[in-house]
């Protein structure tokens, strides 16, 4: 899971790698707020659509 | 934030737990924020009525803030506000937006009131727009509610389904009278089971133990349980608000009936134009638009009207059925609490004189009656109540029920003058005049 952090971060000073994880980890946080918040909108719309007939 | 400056704790990794944590409950709290500001400012500029691309027909379900919000843009705080509820002849079905009947209203009632179309296809009476009406009692103390539906039909707090979500956003959040009648109905439909074994049962799947009742009551009681947490969680979160916002003003994320393509579903639903067709300028005459091959369909309905309500006999030639009229009475005592009922016009719709002038005499004779008693028994409930369309004319219906832009005017004209009246009779021009 690190790697891909690793290479990256290898050649970068220590205050600048760990402002980036930071960084990083609240984003992933934010995606998930976004992505959990969606998808409790789509969790309560009606499964059924309703169809309007005239009668 | 439990982070490590050094990297020491765990230098291989990227992923620090409190930051994310935080981020998460920043972006849930930003979030719901942005949810309550979507709420009051979705006011959907430029639309008069709900059309199906933005009601829950095209999966776009209207929030009660949200539907408030439209009524604040719509209507002063010096102005009486008459919202219009009811079914699709009330939303204007076969009337484009600049020939919509609410327009005509407004223009006959003036600028002392603010007209609001809250009609939804297929809703009844006391359902959608009634809930907002409630809502706002305190916002808009002159408030006028107008509704139409068909003689002897009992109105109920919960109706169609896909209307129901506004009545139970309202009751959850406390945001209705108190009103023991329709609790008590509400707690005939979805009550607690007497004892917790069903509710065992259920749960173990074990559904050949439950007797039918039962099984209905944890299943009705369960899903209650389930609409409470669910309008708890969205008062809280706001996650319908904000993402109707989006979907409304930059891009919506639900395919539906009206828009079933890709990239078509996706357009903002402010941007998707009210194409309600124009009965007059259809391309179909009178004699095609009440086909003969639609008469054997129509007539049973117009039949239905006064049918079941009524017996052959008594000096009227027919006499009203107690048990519908007990019915009826009851569930209007209950639909809607008291303090409503007054400022509560209903509106009974009459159909096409093409298909009425095809009743037989005694049949048109007992139609008549049930308009007739129909509004009378609505004003013995406490509602006031008149009925329209028995002097239209064939064109001023588009189809068996609704109206073309000129039977719109003159149910605009026939409402205005009710509306004035139970304004005049309510006291609100006295009010205005302090």
């Amino acid at each position: 899971m690190n790697v891909w952090w690793e290479k990256i971060s290898a050649e970068w000073p220590p205050a600048l790698k760990l402002w980036v994880a930071r960084g990083l980890s609240v984003a992933l946080g934010l995606v998930l707020a976004i992505t959990l918040h969606y998808v409790l909108y789509r969790m309560g719309l009606p499964s059924k659509p309703f169809i309007y007939v005239s009668f | 934030m439990n982070d490590a400056p050094d990297n020491s704790a765990s230098p291989g990794t990227w992923f620090r737990p409190g930051f994310f944590l935080g981020g998460l409950l920043a972006g849930i709290v930003a979030l719901a924020g942005a949810g309550q500001w979507a709420g009051r400012h979705n006011t959907h500029p430029g639309t008069e009525r709900f059309h199906p691309r933005i009601s829950p027909e095209g999966r776009y379900s209207p929030t009660v803030d949200e539907l408030c919000a439209i009524v604040r843009a719509r209507c002063r705080p010096d102005q009486i506000l008459v919202i219009v509820g009811g079914n699709s002849i009330f939303n204007g079905v076969g009337q484009p937006p600049e020939k919509l009947w609410t327009l005509e209203l407004q223009k006959q009632l003036g600028d002392g009131f603010g007209v609001v179309n809250l009609a939804l296809r297929g809703a009844g009476c006391t359902e959608g727009a009634t809930v907002i009406a409630e809502v706002l009692r305190n916002e808009y103390p002159r408030i006028i509610y107008v509704t139409n539906t068909s003689p002897f039909t009992p109105p109920e707090p919960l109706g169609v389904q896909a209307y129901e979500y506004i009545f139970w956003e309202a009751y959850y959040r406390g945001l209705l009278v108190d009103f023991a009648p329709r609790d008590e109905q509400l707690n005939k439909y979805v009550r607690p089971p007497e004892s917790p074994l069903p509710l065992v049962h259920y749960l173990q799947k074990d559904r050949a133990a439950l007797i039918e009742i039962e099984h209905f009551k944890v299943v009705a009681w369960l899903r209650r349980l389930g609409l409470r947490a669910e309008v708890g969680l969205d008062a809280a979160l706001k996650y319908r608000d904000l993402w109707n916002w989006m979907g409304y003003e930059h891009l919506f994320t639900v395919p539906s009936f009206y828009t079933p393509r890709w990239p078509g579903w996706m357009a903002a639903r402010g941007r998707l134009r009210d194409e309600e067709p124009d009965f007059e300028t259809m391309d179909f005459t009178s004699s095609e638009r009440f086909a003969p091959r639609k008469t054997p369909i129509e007539m049973p309905i117009v039949r239905g009207f006064s049918e079941r309500a009524y017996t052959e006999g008594g000096p009227e030639g027919w006499t009203l059925n107690a048990p519908v009229r007990n019915d009826f009475l009851a569930g209007a005592k209950r639909a809607v609490p008291d303090v409503f009922k007054s400022r509560t016009l209903v509106m009974l719709s009459r159909n096409s004189p093409f298909f009425f002038h095809m009743l037989s005499p005694a049949e048109a004779r007992r139609d008549d009656l049930a308009y007739r008693d129909g509004a009378a028994a609505w004003r013995e409930a406490g509602y006031a109540s008149a009925e329209y369309g028995r002097d239209f004319l064939d064109e001023d219906f588009g189809d068996r029920t609704h109206l073309t832009a000129s039977g719109g005017r003159k149910l605009a004209g026939i409402t205005a003058r009710e509306i004035t009246a139970l304004a005049e009779r309510l006291g609100y021009f006295k009010e205005a005049g302090k």
